[in-house]
């Protein structure tokens, strides 16, 4: 009279089993996605607006690879030209990928050495790679020959 | 007779052996999924609490004035115990208590107060507070010319005095927290009101686990000066006259230009995890000018 489990007793064992394993697995993982949300709104828009204010911001002196600021301290954005210049910062600040993205197009020209620019800073989550969140503002430049970088 | 029969010692051994595995596994998910809550917690908390400090900072550098006096002190480390970092300088805060003076101006009336942000190391704390709005001296020491020539000649002394609080543009280079306390009054006083004392007591702990702190200060030349517990410093920077001069004799190690950015670095650590984070945070500060390039 026995008999072992068929083969769809079998499959239904372990469609269930993995319908409970990735409804599991999906609550982790929302889980991290809502932590992440979270953490974004709380310092990803001071990050965005601190990264916008500031291209080089302070790291730990061990750390400092983790900021790529050399298009702005290598005096390729040039303030003094009368054409359309724009630099390009990114790196690793406050547990988050950020890139910092400052542009003035000829038209933005005040003065000699003087002009405003467009900034834009976006984001990203560190593992993922998802944007979270993006600020953009306008800011005067002005060049200053005795300057120290 | 019934042809079922009980399981064998086999059978029995076997299913507890593979209930054991699946115990074991689930038992160690559940383990990592703890231990990945906490963590994320612990994250979250330590990102909640710097977005409360990233506020309140940002709120005070946007009001600094630039014709107040700003220091910079800060204590050095000693072996394995950290120093501290003081920053100190005087914002407007629109005075909602004033309410006569808002009746003449129909307006807001501010007022100027000192603020403090300080970094007390061995206790892993970022402070901060303003001086309280008034600023109130009790004459505890009047000279004596002065008290004769005080109206009907009453002597004052012990009694409390209201003072506008005025912009201070220069402290002592060595002593800035004396010259805070000084009112020109007379000595000063453990019940002044608005003063460097007071401030002291009006700063209260804003967050903690704070293991590592750095704060650098970029002057409107670009020049960034940095500021560190390897190292006992005083630094003052000058305020500016209304129209923007600056005085044309300085102490040497005085700056002939304001301070346009705050750049503050720190690291916090979460006591229950053990997990630390670091952060960095930059803060305009009202300028005269615009920002330079590089």
């Amino acid at each position: 009279m026995r008999r072992a489990f068929t083969l769809i007793e079998v499959l239904a064992i372990i469609l269930i089993a993995s319908v409970g394993i990735l409804a599991a697995t999906g609550v982790v993982v929302y889980a991290m996605y809502l932590a992440a949300q979270a953490q974004a709104q709380s310092t990803g828009m001071g990050t965005a607006m601190s990264i916008a204010a500031d291209p080089q911001p302070l790291l730990r002196p061990d750390r400092a690879s983790d900021w790529d600021a050399s298009q702005w301290t290598r005096g390729s954005y040039d303030l003094t030209s009368g054409g359309a210049i724009s630099c390009e910062c990114r790196g690793y600040v406050n547990g988050y990928y950020v890139v910092r993205s400052e542009s003035s197009a000829a038209a933005d020209v005040i003065a000699t050495g003087v002009r405003s620019a467009l900034v834009t800073v976006q984001v990203y989550d560190r593992l993922k790679g998802r944007l979270l969140t993006s600020y953009t503002t306008r800011v005067m430049r002005s060049f200053i020959p005795a300057v120290t970088p | 007779m019934s042809a079922r029969r009980g399981f064998t010692l086999i059978e029995v051994m076997s299913s507890i052996a593979i209930a054991l595995f699946v115990v074991g596994i689930a038992y160690t998910a559940f383990q990592q999924c703890r231990k990945l809550i906490v963590r994320t917690q612990a994250r979250l908390d330590m990102h909640y609490r710097s977005r409360f400090l990233f506020e309140r900072l940002r709120a005070d550098c946007t009001s600094a004035t630039p014709n107040c006096a700003m220091f910079v002190q800060t204590t050095a480390r000693s072996g394995s115990v950290p120093g501290s970092i003081a920053l100190v300088f005087g914002r407007s805060v629109v005075d909602d208590d004033n309410w006569e003076w808002g009746r003449q101006s129909s307006g807001k009336v501010s007022t100027i107060r000192w603020a403090q942000w300080r970094w007390d190391g061995p206790a892993a704390t970022l402070r901060s507070g303003f001086s309280s709005e008034v600023r109130e001296y009790t004459l505890s020491s009047l000279a004596a010319p002065w008290r004769e020539t005080i109206e009907n000649k009453l002597d004052y002394r012990d009694n409390v005095f209201n003072v506008v609080p005025q912009p201070r543009r220069t402290l002592s280079t060595t002593a800035p927290w004396s010259t805070l306390d000084s009112n020109g009054w007379g000595s000063p006083h453990a019940d002044d009101y608005g003063d460097g004392t007071d401030l002291q007591l009006q700063t209260r702990p804003a967050a903690q686990g704070i293991i590592d702190c750095a704060l650098q200060v970029v002057l409107g030349d670009g020049q960034a000066l940095t500021f560190d517990d390897s190292a006992a410093t005083v630094q003052v920077f000058r305020g500016v006259y209304q129209d923007g001069r600056i005085d044309s004799t300085l102490a040497t190690s005085e700056p002939a230009v304001r301070p346009r950015l705050v750049r503050l670095r720190y690291t916090m650590r979460d006591e229950r995890t053990g997990l630390e984070q670091d952060f960095s945070f930059s803060f305009d500060l009202p300028a005269l000018m615009p920002p330079p390039g590089p």
